[in-house]
């Protein structure tokens, strides 16, 4: 579930039912239109071509796609079924879908039909993404699964990315380097994968740059109530852009977590390095992150704005400064999502523990012992 | 050591196979230590040894039992859902191993969801032949996406099914046949087997009556319906 989506000449955030499209001299509001009163939209993308943009809401279930910049509708599909991701294909011809009962479906956006179902896994799926040659459709869901499926014959699954403990949220190309997969996890790593081999080349644990105990104790207490045993802090938001030839910038909010991790991931051939070049202090976790060009995006809903950082490379330096914070929703009197809601929403992708096999063995074992 | 008594492992039938169990798996395949299955095998024997023959649903383990002895240099695997029934499968291997020293020890079972996690536990192309014997027919139509063979599972099955693998399919429900066949006939990576060619599997044969549930459909006289497939390469071409 993604807020914000930036290009090269706006900022597009969502709250509840509403956009407002800031392109840095202007806000344009755009009201998404619903009969439900607990509506909201659930996740914002911008087609790189620059043409379009797109929003999916949670329960009317619209997927609604604007022409840019004159925000027209361009098609408004209604989804069979609740989803938590949408992307535009390389192209920006299509959408794919990643919906919450484990399909993905695709779009072709100069038409009005009802879009096909490409694949389907039997979990919640958190995130889709093609390959820029079209060759791969890769996604994501709630078992730890990060499949790639063969593009346009979806039926053969070409491989599978398997290490991740928890839930897969995010997906990102490397964006120096797109033979490569970046994803983030629950289990708080975000991981470097070939996808054509399914191997796994790098990984990084956000935790040993958090080093606190008592938030993950505290973190795991509250879901433990819950029936959920959890024993790593979940990355929620994630960003990537590209520094150079052989470097990625990555931003990366963990739950709970005041501080927004800053990395430089570096390759040279299959030799990956990484180094933390900032924690960003923030009041409180925020609603969503994005990256751009040497820009960074932090936008907090239940305040309003979005703070835009410059990083700054200078030789070997990399620097992240303050360079404005932008006000959104000025005269809005919706509220953000809560804290509350967060805990809820992130509890989903949870699977809780009941153990019935410990009991029977039990069990089991009185009755071999009265024999 | 005694063979189980079944009366002790009986469980409702159905599970349901799309909620959440609580089940305990590697998130790779060479994360799983195999020697605690195939102890002998694994730890004495050959130490690269994977599993090549998989009993989907294997309720009882008649089949694993019966194909042990056929293919002693296999090692075949069950996959059940079930609490009680996959320990009344394991206690039962327990106790011919330990009647037969140097038999049995080709076979195991494993308690899991199939339709979850495959992945988990086989690598692509691994398997050389995988067992459907009469899988749940689950008959009401809201009920059909819990069928152990749809579209989408197909795919799965596909990706740890090697190449000229096969896939024996046989249910009492003739329904649940056509549902079967269909999904198969359909699906780009797989070809039906025909009669003719099936005359030659020693495989064949058994699947009537090796299992709990193929023997209770003889007893009442109920129809046998048997499909068999083959993994085939995938013929899409983009150019
Ligand atoms: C009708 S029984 C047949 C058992 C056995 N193949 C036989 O012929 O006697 C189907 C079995 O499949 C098991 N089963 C159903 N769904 C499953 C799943 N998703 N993963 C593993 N086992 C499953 C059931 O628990 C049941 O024992």
């Amino acid at each position: 579930m993604t807020s914000i989506a930036v290009n090269k000449n706006i900022i597009a955030i969502t709250r509840g039912l509403r956009i407002d499209c800031y392109d840095y001299s202007n806000h344009k509001i755009i009201d998404v239109e619903s009969r439900d009163a607990n509506d909201s939209i659930s996740d914002i993308v911008i087609a790189s071509n620059c043409e379009y943009l797109a929003i999916i809401t949670s329960m009317s279930k619209q997927l609604i796609i604007y022409n840019w910049p004159t925000f027209k509708t361009k098609r408004k599909y209604v989804l069979p079924r609740s989803a938590s991701k949408i992307r535009f294909s390389p192209q920006s011809d299509h959408i794919f879908v990643a919906d919450k009962t484990g399909d993905v479906l695709m779009y072709d956006i100069s038409k009005e039909d009802d879009g096909i179902k490409l694949l389907g896994h039997l979990s919640l799926l958190l995130n889709v993404l093609q390959t820029s040659d079209r060759k791969f459709i890769i996604s994501s869901d709630r078992d730890e699964k990060i499949r790639v499926s063969c593009y346009p014959n979806t039926y053969n699954i070409h491989t599978y990315c398997l290490g991740h403990t928890e839930f897969v949220n995010h997906l990102e190309f490397l964006p120096h380097n797109n033979k490569y997969l970046t994803s983030t996890s629950g289990d708080g790593t975000v991981r470097c994968w070939d996808y054509v081999t399914g191997k796994m080349h790098y990984s990084i644990d956000t935790f040993l740059d958090i080093n606190d105990e008592t938030l993950k104790d505290d973190f795991a207490k509250v879901m433990i109530d819950e029936g959920i045993e959890v024993n790593s802090l979940p990355i929620v938001h994630y960003a990537v852009t590209k520094k150079d030839e052989s470097c990625s910038i990555l931003a990366i909010a963990v739950y709970n977590f005041n501080k927004i991790l800053v990395y430089s991931l570096n390759s040279d051939d299959e030799c990956f390095r990484h180094r933390l070049l900032q924690k960003i202090d923030v009041e409180q976790l925020p609603s969503s992150l994005a990256l751009h060009g040497s820009s960074l995006f932090v936008y907090f809903d239940v305040k309003g704005t979005v703070l835009i950082y410059t990083i700054k490379y200078e030789n070997t330096n990399i620097s992240i400064e303050l360079e404005k914070t932008v006000q959104i929703f000025v005269n809005d009197q919706s509220n953000g999502v809560s804290d509350m809601e967060n805990k809820q929403s992130i509890k989903l992708l949870y699977k809780r523990k009941f153990d019935n096999v410990q009991e029977y063995q039990e069990r089991k074992k009185q009755r071999l012992g009265k024999v | 050591m005694e063979l189980p008594q079944k009366k002790y492992y009986r469980q409702r039938a159905h599970s349901n196979p799309i909620a959440d169990h609580c089940f305990e798996y590697p998130s790779r395949p060479d994360d799983y230590n195999w020697s605690t299955l195939f102890p002998k095998t694994i730890e004495q024997e050959q130490k690269n040894k994977q599993v090549e023959f998989l009993d989907v649903g294997c309720g009882y383990g008649g089949l694993l039992v019966t194909l042990s002895p056929l293919f002693p240099n296999n090692l075949m695997l069950g996959l059940e859902i079930r609490v009680k029934v996959s320990d009344y499968v394991n206690d039962r291997i327990q106790a011919l191993r330990s009647q037969h020293p140097d038999q049995f020890q080709n076979i195991a079972v494993l308690r899991t969801n199939a339709m979850k996690y495959l992945p988990n536990f086989f690598h692509k192309g691994q398997l050389k032949k995988m067992f459907f014997l009469y899988p749940d027919p689950h008959f009401k139509k809201a009920k059909h996406k819990w069928r152990i063979i749809n579209k989408w599972l197909l795919s799965e099955y596909a990706y740890v099914l090697a190449e000229e693998g096969i896939i024996y399919t046989i249910t009492d429900v003739k329904d649940l046949h056509e549902w079967m066949v269909e999904h198969f006939v359909e699906h780009p990576l797989f070809e039906r087997i025909s009669d003719e060619e099936l005359k030659s599997d020693i495989i064949v044969d058994k699947l009537y009556e090796s299992t709990e549930e193929g023997q209770k459909v003889t007893r009442n006289n109920g129809d046998k319906y048997l499909a068999v497939f083959k993994r085939i390469p995938d013929g899409y071409n983009p150019y």
